[in-house]
C-alpha cells in the first residue's frame, strides 16, 4: 500500500502528461522532434534540409514538417516527440485581442471571453456574479461542470487570480485552466472523468479595479480602490479575510497608505466579501490563490510560523504539485508552509480557506522567480507555458478534490457557515480561534 | 512578494494632505484627455472677446471669430490679419497618477503653457466674407512628477504633454441687409503623449520600468452661425460646432528591463482610439448702447452627454452630463487721440460661468476677465486677462489666461 501511495503522484503525472498533449497530436502544423547526434548523423539527415532547431544533451531537435515526420517514419529512423516539451500550451486559443495590456486580459475582455465559454459550452460553463466592487465593476466566477445549471452536492474546487492588481499573470493561469477544460472535455475521458465528478469554480479577477487601474495609470497598484479616511488609496484584499485578520502588524498593515493595509475590518472589501459568499455556498474541497511572483506553493498557515494540524497532508500535496511543475519544463517551485518559506501574512484567503473549513489551500506564487528575471512582469509569449507548466498540478488537486470528498472540513464548513455571517450577526472584529 | 519591494515602493506613497471624495477613484475634471483649462473648448477667443469674459458669438473683433459664428465676417474690414499669443495656466490636484494613490501632494499642481494661439486673415469682397487660420485648439499637458529618494535607489518621473492644432476655413454670404450666414470646416490634428519611468537599484544594476503611451490625432468639424441685426445697435446669432470624433493612431509600449538578469520585457500595443466629441449649439446678442458702450452676452450648449472614448479597444468610464457655458461683457470704447492720431482705448470687463461635463463631482469655473487696448489707424492691440476660480470639487482649482492680439487692418 505504502508503495503504491508513493507511486500515486508518478502515475498521476504519466496520466496528465497523456491529457496535456492531446491538443497536440490533433496538430497538422507538424511536430518538435528529437533524434539522437548518433542517429542523426548515421542516418545522413544533416543533409535533408531538414529544420533544425538545437542541439543539446546529445540530441538534435527538429521542426518536423507532416512530410519530415513521414519521412522519418518511412526510413524507420527513431525519434521522440518534444512539442510539448516546448509548446505545453496551444497559445492559439489566447483571445486578449492585444489591447493596452496585450495578451493579458483587462476586465471587460475577462468578461467576454468567459460568456464566450459560457455560449460556447452551455452544458459545463456557466458565469456567475459574485459581486459588485467600488468602482461598479462586476466580480465573475466560472463555474465548470456536467450538469452546470444543477445544484449537485459534488466536491468542488476554487481557483482564484488577481487579489493584487499588479499580478496580471495570476489572471491567466486560472482562466486558462477553465478553458482547457472545456475545451478538452469531449476529448478526454480524463478530464470527462474530473470534470463529471467536480465542480471547478474560477474566479480569474478578484480585484478589477485594481486591474484597471494598473493598466490604465499606474502599473505597480496592488491594493483594491478604496478611498481611505487619510486620503491614501486601497485595501490590500489578500489581508482583508478574517481568519486571524490584523494578527499583527508585520504580516498586514494598519496603515492605509501600506501596500499590506488590512482594511477597517475583515471582509470590510467587496472583493473579498464575493470570494467568502462564494466559498461558505458551496462544498469546497481544495483551493488556489494564485499570485506573482517568487515560484512558490505555499500552505497555512501564514499568520504564524507554526504548522497546521495537517502540516503533514498539505505538504505533501505541495511537493506532488512542485513535481508535476517541474516535470513539464523543469521550472522549480520550492513549496513550504508561508510563512516560513516567504514572510508572514494575516488575513490572507488561504488562511482563512483552511481556518474555516480545513481542506487544502495553497497559494501558488507564479513565475518568474524574482525581480531580474521580471518581477511582475512577465513576457506575453511566456503565459501559455506558465499555464502549462500549472495545469498538472491543477488537474492535479482536482482529481484530490474528488477522491477527499467528505474530509473533516464538511464539518467545519457548516461551522464556518453559521459563524462568518457578519451581516446577520452584526459581527465585525477580530476572528481569534475557529474551530 | 519580496520584502524588500515593499521597502523600494513605499517611498513612492508620499501622503502629505487628507481630502474628502464622493467615491473611490473621481478623477474629476482632469481625466487623461481632458484640455487643459476647460472641457468646453469652443474656437480660440482673442484678447478682445476674452476681455467679455469670451462672448465672441454676435460680436466681431477680428478673424478669431470665424471658428465660432463665421456669419460674423461680412462685418470686419475688407482686409485683416490677426495674430494672438497667450500664456495660459491651470491648477488641477487628481490627475493620472497623482493623489489616485500613487504619489500625493499636498496642494494643487499647475500646468501652464506660452506660445502663439492663433494665427488668422479675413477677406471680404462684395457680400462674401473668407478667412483662414490656424491655432492651438486644445492643450494636453500635465505637471510633472519626479521623484527621488535620498539614497537615490528609486525614482518616478512622470509626464504628459501634447496640444490640439486647427486648421480652419470659413466663408460667409450677408443675404439680406441686416443678415448673414456663415460656414466653416476645421481640421484638427495633434499628439498627446504621456510617460512614466521609474527606475530602482537592485544588487548589480538597476531596473527600469517604462509606460510610454502616444496617440496622433485628427478630425474634421463644421461650424456655422447667422446673425441678424433688426437696428443698428443689436445683434443676434445662431451658432452650432458640429459633433465629430476625433480619432487618434494610439501607440503604447510598456516594458521592464532588468540588466541583471538579461531581461527586456515589452509589452506593445496600438488601436485607433476614437473620442466622440459633442454638438455645441449657442445663442448670443450684443447690443450697441452708444458709440462708446458695448455689451455681449453668450450661453452655449454642450452636449456631453453623449460624449464617448474608445481607448485601445475598450470604451473610457465617462459619465458626463450637458452644461450650460455662459459669458457676458462690457466694453467701453472711448474716443483718444494717440501718438497725435485719433483712435480708441477700449477698456473691457467680463464674467463667465463654465461648468465641467463631469456628472461627478459637480464643478464649475466662475472667471471674471479685464482687458485694454489701443487702436490706432489700422493697427488694434489688446491685452486681456481671464481668471477663474472652481467651485465643486472640493479643491479650488483655478484657471486663467493672458492674451495679447495684434490686429492689422488693411482696409478700414
Amino acid at each position: 500500500m505504502r508503495i503504491l501511495r508513493s507511486l500515486l503522484p508518478a502515475l498521476w503525472l504519466a496520466a496528465v502528461l497523456a491529457v496535456v498533449p492531446a491538443r497536440m497530436r490533433a496538430a497538422e502544423n507538424g511536430e518538435i522532434v528529437s533524434v539522437t547526434k548518433r542517429e542523426f548523423l548515421a542516418r545522413g539527415l544533416d543533409r535533408k534540409g531538414l529544420d533544425l532547431l538545437m542541439e543539446k544533451n546529445g540530441k538534435i531537435y527538429i521542426v518536423a514538417s507532416p512530410g519530415d515526420l513521414a519521412a522519418l517514419f518511412a526510413a524507420r529512423v527513431p525519434f521522440s516527440r518534444e512539442t510539448d516539451r516546448f509548446f505545453p500550451f496551444d497559445q492559439t486559443g489566447i483571445s486578449p485581442s492585444g489591447g493596452l495590456n496585450g495578451a493579458y486580459h483587462s476586465t471587460l475582455e475577462l468578461e467576454t471571453d468567459l460568456r464566450v465559454l459560457e455560449r460556447d459550452h452551455p452544458q459545463m460553463a456557466k458565469v456567475v456574479e459574485l459581486g459588485e466592487t467600488l468602482e461598479k465593476r462586476k466580480i465573475y466566477a466560472l463555474k465548470i461542470s456536467n450538469n452546470v445549471s444543477l445544484e449537485e452536492n459534488e466536491p468542488a474546487v476554487l481557483l482564484v487570480g488577481c487579489h493584487h492588481a499588479r499580478e496580471w499573470i495570476s489572471v491567466e493561469v486560472p482562466f486558462l485552466f477553465g478553458k482547457y477544460l472545456l475545451e478538452n472535455y469531449a476529448g478526454s475521458p480524463e478530464i470527462q472523468n474530473l470534470v463529471n465528478r467536480s465542480e471547478v469554480w474560477i474566479v480569474p479577477i478578484v480585484n478589477p479595479d485594481g486591474l484597471e487601474y494598473t493598466i490604465h495609470v499606474y502599473r505597480y497598484w496592488r491594493k483594491n480602490r478604496r478611498f481611505n479616511a487619510d486620503g491614501s488609496y486601497g485595501v490590500d484584499v489578500n489581508r482583508n479575510y478574517a481568519y486571524q485578520w490584523g494578527y499583527d502588524n508585520v504580516g498586514s498593515s494598519p496603515e492605509p497608505a501600506s501596500d499590506v493595509y488590512r482594511g477597517t475590518a475583515p471582509f470590510s472589501e467587496p472583493e473579498t466579501d464575493a470570494v467568502r459568499r462564494l466559498f461558505l455556498s458551496r462544498n469546497f474541497r481544495a483551493m488556489i490563490s494564485f499570485h506573482s511572483f517568487a515560484q512558490d506553493i505555499l500552505y497555512p498557515w501564514g499568520y504564524v510560523n507554526a504548522p497546521t494540524p495537517k502540516e503533514a497532508e498539505l505538504d505533501a500535496i505541495a511537493r506532488t504539485m512542485s513535481g508535476l511543475i517541474a516535470a513539464v519544463r523543469g521550472t522549480v517551485y520550492a513549496y513550504g508552509r508561508a510563512a516560513g518559506l516567504l514572510y508572514t501574512t494575516n488575513g490572507d484567503t488561504v488562511d482563512w480557506v483552511f481556518g474555516v473549513s480545513g481542506i487544502p489551500g495553497f497559494t501558488i506564487e507564479l513565475p518568474p522567480v524574482d525581480v531580474d528575471h521580471g518581477g511582475f512582469f512577465n513576457d506575453e509569449a511566456a503565459i501559455g507555458a506558465i499555464f502549462g507548466e500549472n495545469l498538472p498540478a491543477m488537474l492535479y488537486l482536482t482529481d484530490y478534490a474528488i477522491q477527499h470528498p467528505s474530509a473533516p472540513g464538511g464539518r467545519a464548513r457548516e461551522w464556518a457557515r453559521r459563524l462568518f455571517s457578519p451581516r446577520r450577526l452584526g459581527f465585525i472584529g477580530r476572528i481569534d480561534k475557529v474551530p | 512578494m519580496p520584502r524588500f519591494l515593499l521597502r523600494i515602493f513605499l517611498p513612492a506613497l508620499i501622503l502629505l494632505a487628507s481630502h474628502p471624495a464622493a467615491a473611490q477613484l473621481v478623477v474629476g475634471q482632469y481625466e487623461d484627455e481632458a484640455p487643459l483649462r476647460t472641457w468646453n473648448t469652443f474656437g480660440i477667443p482673442s484678447a478682445p472677446s476674452i476681455g467679455l469674459g469670451g462672448a465672441q458669438f454676435a460680436k466681431a473683433w477680428d478673424s478669431s471669430v470665424s471658428l465660432v459664428n463665421p456669419a460674423l465676417l461680412v462685418s470686419l474690414p475688407r482686409y485683416s490679419v490677426t495674430l494672438t499669443g497667450a500664456w495660459a495656466w491651470a491648477s488641477m490636484f487628481k490627475y493620472s497618477l497623482v493623489n489616485t494613490g500613487v504619489v500625493s501632494s499636498a496642494g494643487n499642481l499647475t500646468a501652464g503653457s506660452l506660445g502663439v494661439e492663433f494665427g488668422g486673415l479675413s477677406l471680404r469682397s462684395g457680400g462674401w466674407a473668407f478667412s483662414a487660420s490656424a491655432g492651438i485648439l486644445e492643450n494636453y499637458g500635465r505637471p510633472g512628477i519626479g521623484l527621488q529618494d535620498s539614497a537615490q535607489t528609486y525614482s518616478l518621473d512622470m509626464s504628459q504633454s501634447g496640444f490640439l492644432r486647427d486648421y480652419h476655413f470659413a466663408a460667409a454670404r450677408r443675404i439680406t441687409k441686416n443678415f448673414s450666414a456663415g460656414l466653416g470646416v476645421t481640421y484638427v490634428t495633434g499628439r498627446r503623449l504621456r510617460s512614466i519611468l521609474e527606475t530602482y537599484a537592485v544588487q548589480g544594476g538597476r531596473i527600469t520600468i517604462t509606460d510610454d503611451k502616444s496617440e496622433n490625432e485628427s478630425g474634421v468639424f463644421l461650424n456655422g452661425g447667422i446673425a441678424w441685426e433688426p437696428t443698428g445697435r443689436l445683434t443676434a446669432a445662431l451658432v452650432f460646432r458640429s459633433s465629430y470624433i476625433k480619432k487618434a493612431d494610439a501607440r503604447s509600449a510598456l516594458r521592464y528591463q532588468a540588466p541583471t538578469g538579461d531581461t527586456d520585457i515589452r509589452i506593445d500595443a496600438s488601436a485607433r482610439n476614437e473620442y466622440r466629441q459633442p454638438w455645441i449649439f449657442g445663442t448670443g446678442v450684443c447690443y450697441r448702447v452708444s458709440d462708446a458702450w458695448t455689451v455681449a452676452a453668450d450661453m452655449a450648449f454642450f452636449g456631453w452627454s453623449r460624449y464617448s472614448a474608445a481607448f485601445f479597444e475598450e470604451p473610457l468610464n465617462r459619465q458626463f452630463r450637458n452644461v450650460l457655458k455662459a459669458a457676458a461683457g462690457v466694453e467701453f470704447l472711448p474716443a483718444a487721440t494717440l501718438f497725435g492720431r485719433p483712435g480708441r482705448v477700449p477698456l473691457r470687463l467680463g464674467l463667465s460661468y463654465d461648468p465641467q461635463p463631469m456628472a461627478v463631482p459637480r464643478s464649475a469655473y466662475v472667471s471674471v476677465s479685464f482687458g485694454a487696448g489701443l487702436q490706432i489707424s489700422s493697427i488694434a492691440v489688446d491685452l486681456s486677462a481671464i481668471v477663474g476660480r472652481e467651485r465643486g470639487s472640493g479643491n479650488s482649482l483655478t484657471a486663467g489666461k493672458v492674451a495679447l492680439t495684434f490686429t492689422y487692418i488693411f482696409d478700414r
